[in-house]
């Protein structure tokens, strides 16, 4: 698919209504989401993958992946509104998408039986994290950005819970501010993943929240591919 | 779908697998058959789908018999293991609504619309 189709095609998918500025939600612009999936489809191949789609909002990550011909995506939020919104959006493409309500970093930390496919490692070992591998092919995610107090390391949370969840040799695509890109490279390190900057992106945030004092402001955000060691 | 539950554990717990399903209501999906994709659901060493807890998951639900007692050697060109494995997966039951019940706890997580919610 071209990418002018799939932006096209990704704007009829609908942000959820009422973002919540303690999550820090911000919906992935339909042009951003398009070059993700094509950037992912190109390196790692979408079609007839297992994906997960991490902190889906109203799911275009995940969609845009049925779209391109993954064979099943498993779209996570914590936000029940969110879900909802998600719902009626996999109800009008009719993809293969199943979505549950679940926090993403808990999903990650399940320690599961001994060859269990979420084969997470052990919810108090950090250390083997990655060593176990998960069932996903391929991961993406639009984390929060982890700026906010209360949202304080959920963007690190999410690009670890990421690379839980992927098979060896899957990849994590993740955006992170640029003003992370280095603790970003160190983290993902720890965590088993080869990680590098695939797109620099000026991601636009419109005045959302309170705390938004400007009506819109353009933040450098780093378009990151993190691959887990194959075996 | 049993592809999700498959992978779903109950949060905070070391033997909270697989979930037990109580449905209320369920509908049946009609799902593109994918040969190679459905082999690799159960491609060793990484298998995505524990087979074990499958045929678990399918006695419970009274559909024991639908898939072999182990995965058949040469899987991957056996089209009626694949098609039934297939058809279990991501066609035979989709929850709408009903409770996913932790084997170790007992804690209960409710499925409405289809949606899950482990929280």
């Amino acid at each position: 698919m071209k990418l002018k189709q799939l932006v096209g095609e990704l704007q009829g998918v609908q942000s959820w209504r009422h973002p919540k500025s303690e999550l820090e939600q911000y919906p992935t612009p339909p042009d951003i989401a398009a070059h993700m999936l094509l950037a992912a489809d190109a390196e790692d191949g979408l079609e007839d993958a297992l994906v997960a789609d991490l902190g889906c909002g109203g799911g275009v990550l995940g969609i845009g992946a049925a779209l391109l011909g993954a064979a099943h995506v498993l779209a996570v939020d914590l936000d029940p509104a969110a879900l909802e919104v998600a719902a009626e959006n996999v109800e009008e493409f009719e993809v293969p998408v199943s979505l549950l309500g679940c926090d993403v970093v808990q999903l990650a930390m399940r320690s599961g039986p001994e060859g269990a496919p979420s084969g997470v490692a052990d919810a108090e070992g950090g250390a083997d994290a990655g060593a176990a591998g998960g069932a996903f092919d391929i991961v993406l995610m639009n984390p929060p950005f982890g700026t906010r107090n209360e949202s304080h390391g959920a963007d690190v949370a999410f690009l670890q819970a990421g690379l839980r969840l992927c098979r060896p040799g899957g990849a994590v695509y993740s955006l992170h501010k640029t003003s992370t890109r280095p603790f970003i490279a160190k983290k993902a390190a720890e965590a088993g993943g080869e990680a590098s900057v695939v797109a620099e992106l000026r991601f636009e945030i419109p005045r959302m929240y309170k705390h938004h004092r400007q009506p819109s402001k353009d933040v450098a955000v780093d378009f990151w591919r993190a691959a887990l060691a194959a075996g | 779908q049993l592809l999700t539950h498959n992978m779903l554990m109950a949060p905070g717990t070391k033997n909270g697998f697989p979930l037990a399903i109580e449905v209320e209501k369920m509908e049946t999906v009609e799902s593109e058959f994918r040969s190679e994709f459905t082999a690799r659901m159960v491609q060793k060493p990484v298998t995505q789908v524990e087979y074990g807890a499958l045929l678990q998951t399918l006695a419970g639900l009274g559909m024991d018999g639908t898939l072999p007692p182990a995965v058949p050697d040469s899987y991957e060109s056996n089209e009626e293991f694949l098609r039934a494995l297939h058809h279990v997966l991501m066609e035979a039951r989709r929850v709408i609504d009903g409770t996913l019940v932790c084997p170790e706890t007992g804690k209960r997580f409710p499925i409405k619309d289809g949606i899950p919610s482990m929280l």
